[in-house]
């Protein structure tokens, strides 16, 4: 495959979003690069359904899917994804990787409406692609950045947390770029704790460096990401949920049988009936028993 | 976002008022223009009174900073505080610009 490959009419919809005027020159490099990093990445043009609420869809873990990881990993497993018009450019997803490793990223890409679309199933397609390659967290943050650093237009970027579970011996290993900080609770009996979040986000500068981080996710653990949306509803200072207090109320709940009804308490105290998103809402949750 | 500029020149300083989000991109874009238009060596964004930044706000910050290592001028913020100065540190803008 050659870049030559990957062009087609529907990339001048990427031109929309460059205000760069090398941006053939730069498009012509990130394309070798993708290619090189990653192998194939498929036909661009698939990446530009016109009907993309359908194709959106798929690009988030279906039902089989999050049962197939349920069984071949004896975790608990429960989410809660909305998007309210417009579209908002979060992603999550579940990759496995082997009987005993299994990754999780969740992405949120700066912008509102169908314009981030294709870079959002443009990325999808880059975290599957580069964790055949390598699936270690600083490599896939890093990668991913010097692709986002030559594609992006300037002021757009993608806020990242990718993590790597390994169940034999009880850890996460995880890198992350200016995400929501994930909550970790160890046991029933335990606080939850806020996890290191910080990090350039993606597609800012080649410059960026992220830090490799560790921590132990044993029987009993759970862990919960969720997007900006879950703490800035109703905006702040009136939302009903900052990180720390959402740790505390999760610690709080921390004896609910399962995933599942730890993700309906944390959506009814949110009270959607009552407070109105203005953002895509992502909210995981992964327990092991 | 309301913008007061206090001083031109050398040191060109703004004070940013209210949120920084989506809407003030053309705002936000006017003042960089004006101190690369008056040729200022550093520029200062006052933040205390700057209650929120959301996701196109820190793009905008990005940007500025871009303009800044282009056009050979200095981003400084200063009196950042609370969420703001929080997704400043969660971003690490905090390390890539000068905070005082």
């Amino acid at each position: 495959m050659t870049w030559l490959d990957v062009i087609n009419n529907d990339v001048i919809r990427l031109l929309l979003y460059s205000r760069d005027e090398c941006f053939w020159a730069r498009f012509k490099k990130t394309m070798d690069k993708v290619i090189n990093v990653q192998g194939k990445l498929g036909p661009m043009s698939k990446m530009f359904d016109p009907d993309f609420g359908t194709a959106y869809g798929q690009l988030l873990p279906s039902d089989d899917l999050l049962d197939h990881m349920r069984r071949t990993y004896n975790l608990d497993i429960a989410s809660q994804f909305i998007v309210p018009p417009p579209f908002g450019g979060d992603l999550w997803g579940l990759i496995e990787l082997t009987e005993k490793r299994l990754a999780i990223f969740s992405a949120d890409i700066s912008g509102h409406g169908s314009k981030i679309a294709p870079i959002t199933r443009w990325l999808h397609g880059l975290i599957h692609e580069q964790v055949k390659i390598d699936t270690d967290p600083v490599v896939m943050l890093t990668t991913l950045n010097e692709i986002l650093v030559e594609t992006l237009p300037r002021g757009k970027f993608v806020t990242f947390f990718y993590g790597v579970f390994d169940l034999s011996d009880s850890e996460l290993y995880f890198a992350t770029s200016a995400t929501t900080p994930p909550i970790l609770c160890l046991s029933i009996h335990s606080t939850a704790t806020l996890l290191p979040a910080d990090g350039v986000p993606l597609g800012f500068s080649l410059d960026s460096e992220y830090e490799p981080r560790q921590v132990s996710f044993p029987s009993g653990g759970c862990l919960v990401l969720y997007s900006d949306a879950l703490i800035e509803t109703p905006h702040p200072p009136h939302a009903i949920f900052d990180p720390e207090s959402l740790a505390n109320f999760i610690a709080d709940h921390s004896r609910l049988p399962n995933a599942q009804a730890k993700v309906d308490a944390i959506m009814q105290k949110l009270d959607l009936n009552k407070n109105e998103l203005s953002d895509d809402l992502t909210l995981v949750v992964i327990r092991r028993p | 976002m309301r913008v007061e500029i206090l001083s031109r020149g050398d040191v060109f300083k703004a004070k940013l008022l209210d949120k920084l989000t989506f809407a003030d991109h053309i705002a936000f874009r006017k003042l960089i223009d004006e101190v690369k238009s008056a040729g200022s060596r550093q520029l200062t964004l006052d933040m205390a009174d700057l209650a929120m930044i959301d996701s196109s706000g820190l793009g905008m910050i990005m940007i500025a900073l871009d303009e800044a290592k282009k056009s050979g001028f200095v981003l400084t913020v200063e009196n950042a505080a609370g969420p703001v100065m929080q997704l400043l540190k969660l971003s690490k803008m905090d390390v890539l610009l000068k905070v005082a």
